[in-house]
């Protein structure tokens, strides 16, 4: 029998290691739906609170079908996020956890967490390698260590918010040599971190945008571009014009605020298209002096309330708070270090102090001349 | 016809489509030896200095490989289009030399007499041209190998010094470049340092010719192919009497071309072959310029006294104004 479970262990492995190497899931391995013919990557995803209250369940049903030691085992393992006791989402800055993951994204099946592998009938995930790295990119363009840590079979790290804002956070594992070339998979999870308290009757809707293989959020900012290369970058005296949009309709009159991390805010209504139109104004860029390639973020943020039902099916919660953000890397634009009337002026000194000392210098040689001709 | 007058319209021909040819979808290339600025808004060419001096900023064990091989592809087309029309880059096509005698000819009308530096200040700045062409090699190199003190802040410091950045994107209504950088220091001193030459452009055309063509560091390095290019100058030193006319008419004021008489391609380092030296030679054959050995443009006593004139029928219908 320890000889069928390393075979099939092998095997597991083996059939996991495939879209590693080939670039993509092995065919009819029954992976993502969406993910089908995407690389293989890692993915970072928090707890949501939907998943967290039906993992807690769960984990009280299997604990109640196992023995007790098996059921104390598990429910030590549980997670430990922030949710008030009542079960609905607590407000205010806190802690939370992040796991690291790979396989393609999305996951399959509507419960994001972790599994062992093999079990009955589960294709289970692999055992991540210490490897993996971690940070969080806060607001005020401040770079945090995450310590990683190996928790079951997937990698969680712990962080805090602190204040408002954007945040980021990014996780690498190195894949091996791929093609000769060693792989690095990257993993990116941006939220927006708030104080909101929602009501009694309200859930929170966290979706984040994460990255460019996310899934589309019900509700988003999106930023529509004037000129093809504000695309790639953005400068002080710009203008962003950001679409609010709600399963995919715009939305108007609906308040969007603009804040950056040095405290500057504004908040523009969006209007019948539902867009809301921004100047980014010059940011009071940190350390003095000008960093041509020092960026700062500014976020945007709206809310959304709309009718929504439980999915527990308690009839506790009948609306959804939905928060949406969005970030802009901008950078100094060239008016913040460059003088113009600087150079008119110091080009017109040049010309006249040039030009009198030549006219100076001609009327003393022809003054000369005339002196040694008389 | 004239060759002054084909000298402008060539001049002005290669204004337009360096400075305006993007517009029209005419791409000359990045590696041409001529001040056609690449800060110029979709220019139908530039200036290959820019390339060249960000390629030279590079670690040196790279340039064994394909930046090496990158690099000596650049030089290389510099160097073909060197050889074939040698230095009327710079009295033909050049748009910022045509700037130049736009001016002398401003100054022509307005009757401002013209100046002169002596002998021995034109021998003491004769040599500028290949400083700046020493610093606009050894700074790149020193940037990309970690020489202490030169920053990314030096990055192609000839084109920030140069007076035709600020200056040429003005013709595509740009101003953005016509600044004084204040991010650091070697971009402050840099940037004042080009505007500080736009302002003596300017002033100096009204005393002098091609002023700021004696110390281009593009005239440097035209000029190692000035032997081997395919267009020549030639003189015969039996026909010339050394009346001094060709200096006199040079606007580069080269004095070897009056005084050389036992060599026979004159294309000295300061020549940009405008051919004027020719147009004021009144000896029969005693100045010749040539394409491939044969001859293209030859000085006549009688096309000499045509061109005097016609200068002198000119010269009295200003006064008369």
């Amino acid at each position: 029998m320890p000889r069928l479970r390393q075979i099939a262990i092998f095997t597991w492995m083996a059939c996991l290691a495939t879209p590693l190497m080939a670039g993509g899931p092995p065919p009819g391995a029954g992976g993502p739906p969406s993910g089908g013919g995407e690389p293989p990557m890692i993915w970072l995803e928090p707890f949501s609170y939907t998943e967290m209250r039906e993992m807690r369940e769960r984990m009280k049903k299997m604990a109640a079908e196992r023995p007790p030691r098996a059921a104390a085992r598990s429910g030590r393992g549980a997670p430990n996020g922030s949710r008030s006791s009542s079960g609905r989402p607590a407000g205010g800055f806190r802690s939370r956890i992040i796991h690291l993951r790979d396989g393609a994204y999305p996951p399959a099946g509507p419960v994001r967490h972790a599994r062992r592998p093999g079990g009955a009938g589960r294709p289970g995930k692999p055992g991540v390698a210490a490897r993996d790295v971690m940070w969080l990119e806060k607001p005020d363009n401040e770079i945090l260590a995450i310590d990683p840590r190996k928790r079951r079979n997937t990698t969680t790290g712990n962080y805090k918010t602190a204040f408002g804002g954007d945040y980021r956070i990014v996780a690498y594992r190195d894949a091996g040599r791929k093609a000769g070339r060693p792989t690095r998979l990257y993993g990116y999870y941006e939220f927006m971190a708030h104080g909101d308290k929602p009501s009694a009757k309200q859930a929170r809707v966290e979706q984040a945008r994460a990255g460019y293989f996310g899934e589309r959020p019900e509700f988003e900012i999106i930023r529509s571009y004037d000129k093809p290369d504000e695309r790639y970058r953005s400068r002080t005296g710009e203008r962003a014009r950001l679409s609010v949009l709600f399963r995919g309709k715009p939305l108007m009159g609906k308040p969007v605020t603009m804040i950056t991390s040095q405290g500057w805010k504004q908040t523009r209504r969006t209007n019948d298209k539902g867009e809301a139109v921004f100047t980014l104004i010059k940011e009071d860029f940190p350390k003095g002096g000008v960093d041509k390639r020092k960026s700062s973020l500014y976020i945007a943020r709206a809310t959304h309330v709309a009718p929504a039902s439980d999915p527990a099916g308690s009839g506790e919660v009948q609306e959804a708070l939905h928060v949406a953000t969005m970030s802009i890397r901008v950078a100094p634009s060239a008016l913040e270090w460059e003088s113009h009337s600087t150079a008119y002026l110091a080009t017109l000194i040049t010309l006249a102090s040039a030009g009198f000392a030549i006219a100076i210098r001609r009327r003393r040689s022809k003054q000369k001349n005339g002196r040694g001709r008389k | 016809m004239n060759v002054q007058r084909l000298r402008l319209i060539s001049q002005f021909v290669f204004f337009v489509l360096l400075t305006y040819g993007g517009l029209f979808a005419i791409d000359l290339g990045s590696r041409m030896p001529t001040f056609s600025c690449a800060f110029v808004p979709d220019n139908g060419g530039s200036c290959f200095l820019i390339g060249f001096q960000h390629m030279l900023s590079r670690p040196l064990p790279e340039f064994l490989g394909e930046q090496g091989i990158r690099l000596l592809k650049s030089l290389g087309i510099v160097a073909l289009w060197a050889v074939v029309i040698n230095k009327a880059w710079c009295g033909w096509i050049c748009p910022f030399g045509l700037m130049q005698d736009l001016l002398t000819r401003l100054r022509n009308l307005v009757f401002i007499d013209m100046s002169r530096f002596g002998w021995v200040t034109r021998k003491r700045y004769k040599s500028v041209k290949y400083i700046l062409l020493a610093l606009l090699i050894l700074i790149p190199l020193g940037i990309g190998n970690g020489v202490p003190g030169l920053s990314r802040d030096w990055t192609a410091p000839f084109c920030q010094m140069c007076p035709a950045r600020p200056l040429m994107p003005l013709f595509r209504g740009d101003f953005s470049e016509f600044h004084i950088d204040f991010s650091s220091w070697p971009g402050l001193a840099l940037t004042t340092i080009a505007v500080i030459l736009v302002g003596l452009l300017f002033t100096s055309a009204f005393v002098k010719r091609r002023f700021l063509c004696s110390y281009c560091p593009m005239l440097a390095v035209l000029s190692l192919f000035d032997k081997v290019g395919f267009l020549s100058l030639n003189k015969d030193g039996q026909k010339c009497t050394r009346c001094g006319n060709c200096s006199r008419a040079c606007p580069m004021e080269i004095r070897e071309i009056e005084e050389e008489k036992t060599l026979s391609n004159l294309v000295t380092q300061d020549c940009i072959l405008c051919l004027k030296c020719i147009d004021a030679c009144p000896e029969n054959q005693a100045l010749e310029a040539r394409f491939l050995g044969m001859p293209i443009y030859t000085a006549s006593a009688e096309g000499f006294l045509k061109r005097q004139n016609v200068d002198l029928l000119r010269l009295k219908r200003k006064k008369k104004r």
